[in-house]
């Protein structure tokens, strides 16, 4: 049995084993190589600070309490980084209804109705990603990656930030190779056109 | 920004560069013990086994079919035990006995051992030494008496048949 000390350089799927043994460090392993990873992905998507925590947390939380059905001729990855990814979708999907409701309830029918249920939009002041986006270039990619459609966009986060392969990016995605392959090439077509700017004519 | 970088011509290589170099976000303090604290960890295969037999025991039915089983194997090991010893009464008589004798020679041998150590040492004279009243004796009787009564009361509640709510829910 691995002890505490060999874990670094133990693989994802000797981790997953510790862990499905009993073995709380395990968890902990796992917790400590994909916190940062899945918390940035999930940043970059939803582009919300504690809805980004909210669901990496949710994330950790389904995939630490199911590691028994986790099936490891897959790989650990795939399987967090998808979890994660749905997570980030759902949230977007459902902040496009609630966009909706700015103005009142849908059911509001009087001018007094439609003030009593409107959410007062506030400026919370800049956060880090903002802070992140002051600085000229990064900030200009930042910028430039937000405007992608979430589908381009989880696939150029996870290639060309997370470096994975295209075939694991398929397999996390649930998309056909050719599919990840033309939307990062699209996304990267749409970046050039964002940050053309940079370009010297 | 843009005098800056114009030495890159291949703006696709730069982009692909730039991309891999953002950095990650760490989430807040305390994220990982919060997620820690809502994880399920696997119990050691022992206390999955045990806690699957008592609440497969707890139905009336299944306690009684143990009850029962507990019973014929008592039956069935005193059917085999009780001839087997009429019919070597003579040798486990003489074993016994030779038991016997080495058991209380062994015991007269300490508690020679332990008279004259008590001798030698005078720890019966310190021990008589200790001022100890008949009215400190009495109340630490009484005290001694009433703690075990009570050990007597809360060892009972604590081997008594969970009831009510306190019942606990097989899964």
């Amino acid at each position: 049995m691995p002890t505490a000390k060999d874990l670094p350089s133990l693989s994802d799927q000797e981790v997953v084993a510790l862990a499905r043994a009993g073995k709380e460090t395990g968890y902990r392993e796992l917790l400590r190589r994909y916190e940062r990873p899945v918390f940035s992905l999930i940043y970059r998507m939803v582009r919300d600070r504690a809805a980004a925590e909210d669901l990496a947390q949710e994330t950790f939380i389904k995939v630490l309490n199911a590691l028994d059905s986790y099936r490891p001729e897959y790989r650990f990855s795939s399987w967090i980084f998808k979890i994660a990814n749905n997570a980030a979708i759902d949230q977007l999907r459902r902040r496009e209804v609630d966009t909706l409701s700015l103005d009142g309830a849908p059911n509001a029918r009087t001018a007094d109705e439609i003030e009593a249920t409107a959410v007062q939009a506030t400026d919370r002041g800049p956060s880090p990603l903002a802070d992140l986006e002051s600085r000229e270039l990064g900030s200009a990619i930042e910028q430039a990656i937000a405007k992608l459609r979430p589908e381009y966009r989880a696939c150029i986060l996870l290639r060309h930030v997370e470096g994975r392969a295209y075939e694991e990016i398929a397999e996390t995605l649930d998309l056909p190779l050719g599919t990840v392959k033309t939307y990062i090439h699209r996304a990267r077509l749409e970046l050039r056109e964002s940050l053309g700017h940079l370009k010297g004519d | 920004m843009t005098d800056k970088y114009l030495e890159f011509n291949d703006l696709d290589a730069l982009i692909v560069r730039e991309l891999s170099r953002l950095p990650a976000f760490e989430p807040s303090r305390g994220f990982s013990r919060r997620v820690m604290a809502q994880v399920r960890l696997p119990e050691p295969k022992a206390v999955v086994l045990l806690r699957r037999a008592h609440a497969w025991a707890l139905q009336p039915r299944r306690a009684l079919a143990l009850a029962g089983a507990y019973a014929a194997c008592a039956v069935v090991a005193l059917g085999i035990a009780v001839p087997w010893v009429v019919q070597h009464s003579a040798s486990l008589s003489y074993g016994a006995g030779l038991a016997a004798d080495k058991t209380l020679a062994s015991a007269r041998e300490l508690g020679m051992a332990l008279a004259g150590w008590v001798w030698t040492s005078r720890s019966w004279d310190a021990l008589r030494s200790i001022p100890v009243l008949r009215e400190h004796l009495v109340p630490f009787l009484a005290l001694l008496s009433a703690a075990y009564a009570g050990a007597g009361v809360a060892l009972h509640r604590l081997m008594k048949n969970p009831e009510g709510k306190r019942v606990p829910v097989a899964r």
